[in-house]
């Protein structure tokens, strides 16, 4: 099963999705080694993900759909970043950009997407 | 019945509180958490008082934690307003020690469900800009982001309010 979990930050996410799902391994977005990003059961804080991999150099979303193509399943955790103010760093601009246009991504290829408000979830898809 | 209302700044959730509270019926009391502080926090007290004018609340403000806060006399319904200085108000006055979060915001409303039919609380979603901020700051998101799951799990009714419309996530029945 594809999964995509978004919400703002600290909505519960990551509680809802262990509750849902049998997850023995979830990585971490903002401290796994890259290239382990995809190799556990889940993938939380996708949108730091992103942000590393920019850091890097590398195009997030070349990266995250070759990571995808041999997976038959994945979980993605991700925060909702864009109802701030347009950030006036170039680089945070197009980080929040890149968080968008993948989750939009995600969600088209995803068989279930789920957002999470005050830890409640709601089906989108 | 507890009702918890969620959103941006100026969604509209204070008027879909009070309408809320005025369709419940009876005596309501407003209970204002937020100093005022500044002139942008006097200004927004000063528009919020005016969309109260005539529905008849009566005003009670309180800065101090929940468990504190006495009734002098018997409502039908408790608007607070808001969850978030609620909290801003016990982490950085000292009356409030982060880790008692959301135990102490919760301890104080199950006292107050025990006194007044209907609760109606205010909260807000400070929490989909993408920001990294300060340490303090962040933990102040996570402090309002726990109470907040804590109050939807506890609550009958939730309710997300964009452009003033609502987006029920439970309990979109309840309401009169």
């Amino acid at each position: 099963m594809k999964i995509l979990i978004v919400g703002g930050a600290s909505q519960g996410k990551l509680e809802y999705a262990k509750s849902q799902y049998a997850l023995k391994q979830v990585m971490d977005g903002g401290l796994c080694p890259l290239e382990e990003a995809f190799s556990g059961d889940a993938l939380n804080r996708f949108h730091l993900l992103i942000h590393r991999l920019m850091e890097q150099g590398l195009e997030p979303c070349d990266f995250v759909e070759h990571a995808l193509e041999s997976l038959d399943s994945w979980v993605i955790l991700c925060d909702e970043v864009g109802s701030g103010v347009v950030p006036i760093d170039a680089f945070e601009r197009q980080w929040r950009e890149q968080v968008g246009r993948i989750c939009c991504l995600l969600a088209r290829r995803a068989e279930r997407v789920e957002r999470l408000c005050c830890g409640i979830p709601q089906r989108l898809k | 019945m507890l009702v918890l209302l969620y959103g941006g700044s100026a969604c509209g959730k204070s008027a879909m509180a009070e309408d809320v509270c005025s369709n419940l019926g009876g005596e309501v009391l407003y209970v204002a958490t937020m100093r005022p502080w500044g002139t942008d926090a006097k200004e927004r007290i000063a528009r919020h008082r005016s969309l109260r004018a005539d529905k008849g609340f009566d005003t009670l403000e309180h800065y101090e934690s929940l468990q504190s806060l006495r009734l002098s006399k018997t409502y039908h319904a408790l608007l607070l307003e808001c969850v978030g200085n609620l909290v801003a108000n016990a982490l950085f006055e000292g009356h409030g020690d982060p880790r008692l979060f959301p135990d102490e915001v919760l301890a104080g409303t199950e006292r107050l469900l025990k006194q007044v039919p209907h609760l109606v609380f205010v909260t807000n979603d400070i929490f989909s800009d993408g920001v990294a901020y300060p340490k303090e700051t962040s933990l102040y998101q996570n402090c309002i982001a726990q109470t907040n799951r804590w109050l939807a799990r506890r609550a009958d009714v939730v309710v997300e309010v964009v452009c003033g419309l609502p987006i029920y996530h439970k309990g979109g029945g309840l309401l009169p």
